[in-house]
């Protein structure tokens, strides 16, 4: 069973009660903020090995949390996932340009975006 | 000078009467006296004899003084006056040597003097009227033709005489003196004109709206039409128009929208809730039961993600649709960067062509521009186009501080300009589609803007032509009026095949038709038929070296039937054209049944009507006759179907010119003449 943590920023409740039942069933940690401005310090004090990061957020927006990581080098190796409300060609290129590593635009399947984090982290620790 | 030889005929005439008659006059005296006298008859004679010698010496004298001071300075006077009158020739400042006629010449320099004078008013006056005309008809064609919306003005029966660039872009087929029915349907523009016309008998004259399709029904265009009228007569109708296309299928996609989507969604979403009700109300629900909603949720849930994703993209293309876009260069919108004068923008990479708001899209680097500069810790800025599949990446880079999300959201707050009322950036960003962000970039950083990529627009539409009106266009007649109407009033098609071999009976086919119409002596170069034809056989090497056409050009071309249909809609109405038309004909008339129509409009051939004309001539080949006319033509065109067709149409317009010359005036003086030549050129090798 993996260990790694798993933070999600999401506003959505229900949506929050899917990610948390299905990860901590395949046995990741689970933390859930949702607010921006709470993702900061919990990403700096947690160093979580994945966020799935909504868009939007209030306080602070999904791309600016994504840019942070990215420019924090202890935080290099954190797996971002995007979610958004937004959908279209551009909204997945600015995300991946800006260092997410998956984006799904909603309506999505929470069990697709699971599977993407475990094999994006299944990938990360045999690279 | 006829008329001075005459005068001096006259006075010779007159002059020798004259003298014969004082010579008869002398002799009859001498021979009076003579008889009647007694005395010494020498001396008499001699008297006479000399008398008549003195006066024929005098009256030579005098004819010659007469000529010398008459008729010579009136002669020279006559040319004077004729060729003042004539020609635009300055009047002599030589003067008459011939005193005695000193006031007729002073009249006549005087004349001539003002002839001259009133000639080069006349001169002026023109040079400046045309000089009037042309300004206005520049400033007319520039307004005309950079309007985004189409323009077409109609004869009283529906012919075009007029249309802009745009208008050209949204019929791509549209040509002079084609009537309005060829392009689109008739019927609304029918019922337009009879509104107009109830409109005026009522006594005011307005603008009647209209939509009308193509032919096919693939595209709607909203018209605004109006009558041009002349002292009190219509002598055309203006039509400004845009595709609606566009419009109607957004108004059917949200309605598509509303009325099935929305119901799908419904229904899903129900089925969702029904399935969950009916769980949360029956916690001991058994397993096996419960597993069959929890099927059923999944896939009502997937149909309806499904659905919403179909709204999403409707969604988005309603809005794009809405934002007013063009072409534009991104060159421009560089240069129209550092006119803001907020920093100074170096450029790299090459310009593209993107479709935006340019206006827009400008404003909103003006704000970025300024929000990077403002912090004074950013500077050598970069603006840059790179293309990425369809779109196009513009990017504005910069060394120093790097620019967050939120900096950039803040930058774009607030109203974009007043000509856009309350939108904000963001809108633009929503309204392309797009978004932006920033991004490390070599030693600094830069953001990037996704714009939708276009394709470089085509050269100007045949900006060098003036042939997108004519507003003198000959009257239409039937067809079978044609053989009797004047040559220049006759609508012609100039056209030329290329083709497998020489001889149809064997099997040769065409495999490239061109044609190109010539309506009031003018060629529409604008108004073209060219297409490969896939012969269905092979292409012998022996005739690719000729037009060099390989078979690989002709893969995916129409087949004769579609090809020759659409040749022969093409030429309604026109006489039929060709050098050697009996070779091109033959492949046409063989494939008749094919194409399903009979070519049998006239046809009249260039290398007859030469012969006809010039029966002595060495050649009458397509080079000759270009030669003879001193007409050009670029090397690699000869040979090309549209090449020798636009080469035959030049010959032809000279053609007409001799035709008239040598007083054959109507076509069937015409096909009558090359009739007669072409019994004695039966074996004729072109």
């Amino acid at each position: 069973m993996p260990e790694e943590s798993i933070l999600l920023v999401e506003d959505e409740d229900t949506i929050a009660m899917a990610f948390e039942y299905l990860l901590k069933h395949r046995g990741y940690r689970f933390r859930r903020v949702d607010t921006g401005t709470l993702a900061l310090s919990v990403i700096q004090e947690d160093r979580p090995d994945a966020v799935i990061l909504d868009v939007e957020l209030a306080g602070c927006t999904g791309y600016e949390i994504c840019q942070r990581i990215r420019s924090t080098p202890n935080l290099q190796n954190t797996i971002i996932v995007m979610t958004t409300a937004r959908s279209g060609k551009v909204e997945r290129q600015k995300c991946m340009a800006i260092g997410a590593d998956d984006f799904y635009s909603k309506p999505f399947s929470v069990s697709d975006i699971v599977n993407s984090v475990e094999t994006l982290l299944k990938e990360r620790d045999s690279g | 000078m006829a008329e001075t030889n005459e005068l001096k005929r006259w006075i010779f005439n007159r002059f020798t009467a004259l003298l014969l008659g004082i010579l008869i006059a002398d002799g009859a005296a001498l021979w009076l006296g003579f008889s009647r006298s007694s005395g010494e008859v020498n001396a008499f004679i001699i008297a006479g004899i000399v008398a008549g010698l003195g006066v024929t010496g005098l009256i030579i004298w005098t004819a010659v003084a007469f000529n010398d001071t008459l008729v010579k300075p009136l002669q020279r006077i006559t040319d004077e006056l004729s060729a003042g009158a004539l020609t635009e020739a300055a009047p002599s400042t030589k003067p008459v040597s011939s005193p005695q006629l000193k006031g007729l010449t002073n009249a006549m320099n005087t004349a001539l003097s003002a002839l001259q004078t009133a000639r080069i008013e006349r001169t002026e006056e023109v040079a400046r009227e045309t000089a009037k005309l042309d300004r206005q008809k520049t400033l007319f064609t520039a307004l005309l033709q950079d309007l985004v919306d189409g323009v077409l003005v109609l004869t009283p029966d529906n012919r075009i005489m007029l249309f802009n660039r745009a208008a050209q872009r949204l019929i791509p087929k549209l040509g002079l003196d084609r009537p309005f029915s060829y392009f689109l349907r008739e019927e609304p523009l029918l019922n337009a004109s009879k509104r107009i016309n109830a409109m005026s008998e009522r006594g005011h004259i307005d603008t009647v709206e209209f939509l009308v399709a193509t032919e096919d029904g693939g595209q709607f265009f909203h018209m605004r039409a109006r009558p041009i009228v002349m002292d009190g007569a219509a002598i055309g109708m203006l039509l400004i128009f845009h595709d609606a296309t566009e419009d109607l299928s957004a108004h059917a996609d949200q309605d598509h929208l509303f009325n099935t989507l929305f119901q799908d969604v419904l229904r899903q979403a129900t089925a969702v809730g029904a399935a969950v009700d009916a769980i949360y109300d029956d916690p001991e629900m058994p397993p096996a039961i419960r597993k069959n909603f929890a099927d059923l949720m999944h896939t009502n849930l997937h149909q309806l993600f499904s659905r919403l994703d179909e709204m999403c993209d409707l969604h988005d293309s309603t809005v794009v649709r809405n934002w007013p876009t063009s072409t534009v260069a991104t060159i421009d919108l560089f240069d129209g960067l550092n006119a803001k004068d907020i920093a100074r923008v170096r450029m790299s990479g090459k310009s593209q062509f993107i479709t935006c708001d340019g206006f827009a899209i400008l404003e909103l680097f003006g704000r970025l521009l300024t929000g990077l500069k403002e912090s004074g810790s950013r500077y050598d800025f970069n603006f840059a186009a790179d293309p990425r599949d369809d779109q196009v990446w513009l990017s504005l880079a910069w060394s120093g501080d790097e620019a967050t999300e939120s900096d950039i959201e803040g930058w774009l707050r607030g109203a974009l300009s007043n000509g856009y009322g309350a939108y904000e950036g963001k809108d633009v960003l929503l309204g392309h589609l797009t978004d932006l962000w920033s991004e490390p970039s070599g030693l600094g950083y830069r953001i990037v803007l996704p714009l939708q990529g276009a394709r470089e627009p085509g050269e100007a539409l045949h900006e060098e032509r003036a042939e997108f009106y004519d507003f003198d266009l000959p009257p239409i007649s039937a067809e079978d009026d044609m053989a009797n109407m004047p040559l220049d009033d006759l609508r012609y098609v100039v056209f030329d095949t290329e083709t497998t071999g020489l001889e149809p009976s064997k099997g040769d086919e065409i495999i490239q038709i061109a044609g190109v119409r010539i309506v009031n002596k003018r060629i529409l170069q604008g108004d073209v038929f060219d297409t490969y034809v896939d012969p269905k056989r092979a292409i012998p090497a022996v005739s690719t070296e000729i037009h060099g056409i390989t078979e690989d050009m002709v893969v995916g071309a129409p087949e004769i039937a579609e090809a020759g249909k659409d040749f022969h809609d093409f030429c309604k109405g026109a006489v039929l054209v060709a050098h050697n038309a009996p070779f091109d004909m033959a492949f046409l008339k063989k494939k008749q049944d094919q194409i399903g129509i009979d070519f049998n409009q006239p046809v009249l051939c260039t290398v007859l009507l030469s012969a006809a004309l010039n029966e002595f001539a060495d050649s009458h080949t397509l080079d000759a006759l270009m030669e003879r006319f001193g007409l050009e033509m670029p090397p690699n065109m000869r040979h090309t179907a549209i090449g020798d067709a636009m080469a035959t149409a030049q010959v032809f317009i000279h053609l007409l010119d001799i035709l008239k010359g040598q007083g054959i005036t109507t076509l069937d003086q015409a096909i009558e003449a090359t009739n007669r030549m072409a019994k004695y050129r039966k074996a004729q090798k072109y």
